[in-house]
């Protein structure tokens, strides 16, 4: 209840008063804190040293008894002083990149937050937090400093991974000073990939009069040596005779790459992502050369991790 | 957030408890005292060794029994004594039960309020400074609990230094803003509920009771009772009596103040006018209300009463330090007009007891008949010739003057007031006895004199027709050079003690000095006070609102002093006044939308400022192209200044034109 009317009214305050929220906006990196978008307040324990920094200052007074008020007076001192301290641990404080590897949709992505600060003093118990993810680190003075911090991933497609919060409740833990990220980045993830998909689509070789081959097989021939072509495909024996370099050519991929085709998968559209995603996974695994067929185009043939991972932004990013 | 407090930090938890304990050493009952470091060393010995005793089988009983000495030593878990003793177990008690970071703050805010605490029991400036570092331990608890890092002894370690570090420099950056808030914070001119003192006698000093024999806890007491500063010559050693209570009743053992007798009006005193001297009088607190002045006063303080016998008593115990101005006449005569009921009091006598020395005082009495004098010079002569001035008397038995005049015949001024003040009383002389101190030593440094608790003297006074009360020392008699010399050192080899005499003196004059200036100075300051320093700067309206002002503006003025001193080193700032002056030019064209790039270098960037706002097109590249050269360039040097300084100002000076 409590909560909901918090999000009620952060809501509103957001959409009404932009100005105290305009650092909630997103924004372009590098992010670099200041005084002005740094907020202080009391933390519960703060609270409760309020009201015994005035019991000391009114005991104090009361029996006139200034040693004591002398010293109510200093702990108050270093507090208010210790508040400076507060904010100065995030001024100053730069965001200077963001970036994950993508990840499939319902595994938590890892984000990597680089800060960075000037010289000076260690930022120690800097905490980044995102809803109920928390991250503690510390910042080293002129050195880039790495948060990492996991995320939940709920669907496919791009990311913007939203509003962090940078906090500290150094030096006391009697106030905490915050500030609001919220840079313009997105990141990928990739769609969930189906459990439990049938095998990889190669049908019967002999049927489609094709052999499923796997690299360095098999070589249709002989050509030319080409300046660039790797040494283990020069072929010795021949080029002996020839008395110059022969280099084996291999057979062309696209002709036994397999083919995983959108409209041969038979089910509805998130589950078909779902099941290429599975695919492509498997080839890319069993480094096979495949070929991926979609709406929008047709992708390779290729293989490898790189063509994999092209394969699967493609499929992540469909509408 | 983890929220556990591992068993390091918790060791860090007990170390603040026990410094904190530390400082009340001198007020807790020592029983006491030694049962909460037991509970201090169980609770390390848990910690240290991870066992699980903190149920609640243990806990109740340990409470208990907490409870249970307290009320064993201190009487009352209640009053300023036990109330305080109680909140110090309270403390300890509760590490028992603290697994969490927030059972450790709480602690520690405890400990602050009970250094606090500690200011009812004693105001001094080593008192002062220790609760002060153990203030800033306290806040360095603080950061070390708050801090979220691996547990283990290295990680501690480098917390707990640069939580040291951290406080002990947030500290010192709050001196300024403290002192501000110390001169401006407007004072209560009446307290808001009543002092805390206790319904019972206070400890220290003189009582307004007198056993022979009770005094003898001051001998060894050598901290000051008061400090006086005279106004021109002090008064010879031998009148250096500081008149304190009177005491009249005696009931076979000990001598007390007459409940009937508080009404009698002011003393009638015949003064030489030459003797009249005024002087300061700075009184440590004893929690009664007397003031002790040079014998005799011939006024009061505004909240206190001068007596018929010459008592000045203060309205209000006397909790805190206090400044008073006295006039006094070291050569005086009372007046010789008895006052009614004076000498029926000044001849109260128990009915029996003391038979041999009431057969003595009779033998006198029948021999020199109304020769009043003549009987006191026999008492004395007897005291000269048979007695013995001693700090260790021999234990008295049921009838103590007799035993004393009889027997032991050894004691000090409490032994041979009492007796002769009885042996005048057998005679039917009246005779009253005061207590108070005697003597003095000048502190040459500070210009005052200091009269220590150890200078508690005891002496009596008889009623002579036609000369009123006068003094009878019965002890000058015996040993001459205690009245004399003017410190009980002089007069016994034996009360000599190292620092009497020597380096170790001088020493001590100065760690008075200080001693007194911080009384001055701190713990004497009060509305009155404030007043004063503040009319010297010619604030003469004391009102709330010029205090709250000035407590404001200068309170303002002492943080940004503390915030900026102690920050300084965090964020060093760009020495070079060309890269000040370039990010000022970056910051305008940011505030004009454009924002450099963490990978773009000026050049680039003036470029593409200078296409996104042609009307300071020429301006930017100019500016730009001069700045790279000044930095980057041949001429980037410091050899010729000049160029670069033009180059700053002109940049500082860029706006951005719409």
């Amino acid at each position: 209840m409590l909560a909901a009317w918090r999000e009620a009214l952060l809501r509103f305050a957001e959409r009404r008063l932009p100005a105290l929220t305009r650092y909630r906006q997103a924004e372009p990196l590098p992010i670099r804190l200041h005084a002005r978008r740094i907020y202080i307040l009391p933390t519960r324990f703060g609270l409760v040293f309020a009201v015994l920094l005035m019991a000391m200052l009114i005991g104090a007074l009361n029996f006139n008894n200034n040693p004591a008020l002398l010293l109510a007076l200093l702990v108050a001192a270093t507090t208010m002083i210790g508040f400076h301290h507060n904010v100065a641990q995030l001024n100053r404080v730069e965001l200077r990149s963001v970036g994950a590897d993508p990840v499939h949709a319902g595994q938590p992505i890892r984000l990597r937050l680089k800060f960075h600060v000037g010289a000076g003093a260690e930022r120690p118990n800097l905490i980044l937090d995102q809803n109920e993810c928390r991250i503690h680190f510390t910042l080293l003075p002129d050195e880039d400093g790495e948060a990492c911090l996991a995320l939940p991933t709920t669907r496919r497609g791009h990311l913007p991974v939203g509003r962090f919060r940078l906090w500290t409740e150094f030096p006391f833990g009697i106030t905490w000073a915050w500030s609001v990220l919220h840079p313009q980045v997105q990141v990928l993830v990739y769609p969930a990939a189906e459990s439990g998909a049938p095998p990889l689509p190669i049908g019967d070789p002999r049927e489609q009069g094709q052999r499923l081959r796997f690299p360095g097989d098999d070589w249709h021939g002989l050509r030319d040596h080409r300046p660039g072509d790797p040494p283990k495909h020069i072929a010795w024996k021949p080029s002996a005779r020839q008395e110059r370099l022969l280099v084996k050519e291999f057979a062309d991929p696209q002709s036994h790459a397999v083919l995983l085709d959108w409209h041969d998968v038979p089910l509805e559209r998130e589950a078909r992502i779902s099941r290429l995603t599975r695919w492509v996974i498997e080839a890319r695994d069993r480094q096979m050369p495949f070929r991926l067929r979609l709406p929008g185009g047709e992708l390779g043939p290729g293989r490898g991790p790189v063509f994999a991972a092209e394969c699967l932004r493609e499929l992540a990013l469909l509408p | 957030m983890t929220d556990a407090l591992d068993r390091h930090r918790y060791g860090v938890v007990i170390a603040l408890t026990a410094l904190m304990l530390l400082g009340h050493l001198h007020w807790l009952p020592p029983l006491y005292a030694a049962w909460l470091f037991a509970l201090l060393g169980l609770s390390a010995w848990r910690a240290r060794f991870q066992v699980k005793l903190a149920s609640a089988w243990l806990r109740l009983p340990l409470l208990l029994s907490t409870l249970g000495l307290l009320v064993h030593a201190a009487g009352s878990p209640i009053g300023r004594e036990g109330g305080s003793a109680m909140l110090g177990g309270l403390i300890v008690l509760k590490l028992f039960e603290s697994t969490r970071r927030r059972d450790a703050r709480v602690i520690t805010a405890a400990a602050l309020f009970f250094c606090m605490i500690g200011f009812l029991f004693g105001q001094g400036l080593t008192l002062t400074l220790y609760f002060c570092a153990v203030a800033i331990a306290c806040f360095l608890v603080l950061h070390v609990i708050s801090i979220d890092a691996p547990h283990g002894w290295p990680q501690l370690r480098r917390d707990l230094l640069r939580g040291l570090r951290v406080s002990a420099r947030v500290a010192a950056a709050a001196i300024p803003l403290t002192v501000v808030a110390f001169i401006f914070f407007p004072r209560l001119s009446s307290p808001l509920w009543g002092a805390p003192w206790d319904a019972r006698q206070g400890k220290t000093g003189i009582s307004d009771r007198m056993r022979p024999g009770a005094l003898s806890q001051l001998w060894n007491d050598d901290t000051p009772a008061f400090r006086v500063t005279f106004e021109g010559e002090a008064p010879p050693p031998a009148a250096r009596y500081w008149r304190g209570p009177v005491l009249w009743s005696f009931n076979g053992e000990e001598w007390s103040r007459p409940d009937v007798y508080g009404g009698l009006s002011p003393a009638q005193i015949v003064a030489d006018p030459t003797s009249i001297i005024e002087y300061d009088v700075l009184m440590e607190p004893t929690e009664q209300s007397w003031w002790f002045p040079l014998d005799m006063p011939l006024s009061a303080p505004a909240d206190a009463r001068i007596s018929g016998d010459g008592q000045v008593r203060s309205r209000r115990p006397l909790i805190a330090p206090r400044n008073q101005r006295f006039q006094s006449a070291w050569r005086f005569t009372f007046d010789p007009a008895p006052l009614p009921g004076m000498r029926w009091l000044g001849l109260q006598m128990p009915r029996q007891g003391n038979p041999r020395a009431r057969a003595l005082a009779a033998d006198w009495r029948a021999r020199h008949g109304n020769d009043h004098q003549a009987v006191i010079d026999e008492a004395l002569a007897l005291f000269n010739r048979e007695f013995m001035y001693t700090l260790e008397p021999p234990p008295l038995g049921r009838d103590i003057v007799d035993d004393f005049l009889f027997e032991t015949k050894a004691g000090y001024c409490e032994y041979f007031a009492s007796s002769f003040a009885f042996l005048m009383r057998s005679a039917d002389i009246p005779a009253r006895i005061v207590t108070g101190y005697q003597g003095g030593v000048f502190n040459r440094m500070g210009g005052y004199w200091i009269v220590r608790n150890s200078d508690a003297h005891a002496w009596t006074e008889v009623w002579l027709e036609g000369r009123g009360w006068v003094r009878v020392d019965p002890t000058a008699a015996v040993a001459p050079e205690r009245i004399n010399r003017g410190s009980l050192a002089a007069a016994l080899p034996e009360a000599a003690s190292w620092y009497s005499e020597g380096w170790g003196a001088d020493w001590r004059n100065r760690f008075d000095l200080v001693a007194r200036y911080w009384r001055q100075a701190v713990i004497e300051f009060d509305a009155a006070r404030q007043r004063n320093l503040l009319q010297q700067v010619g604030l003469e309206d004391m009102s709330w609102q010029v205090l709250g002002g000035g407590l404001l503006v200068f309170g303002a003025l002492g943080l940004a002093l503390g915030a900026w001193l102690s920050l300084r080193g965090l964020s060093p700032r760009l020495r070079d006044p060309l890269l000040v002056a370039y990010r000022r030019f970056n910051d305008r064209l940011a505030r004009a939308g454009l924002t450099r790039a963490a990978d773009e270098g000026p050049i680039a960037f003036g470029e593409r400022a200078a296409s996104r706002l042609p009307h300071s097109a020429s301006a930017i590249l100019e500016l730009t192209r001069r700045f790279a050269e000044q930095r980057y360039g041949e001429s980037a040097s410091d050899e010729n200044p000049d160029p670069r300084r033009r180059l700053a100002r002109e940049l500082r000076d860029f706006r951005v034109k719409r």
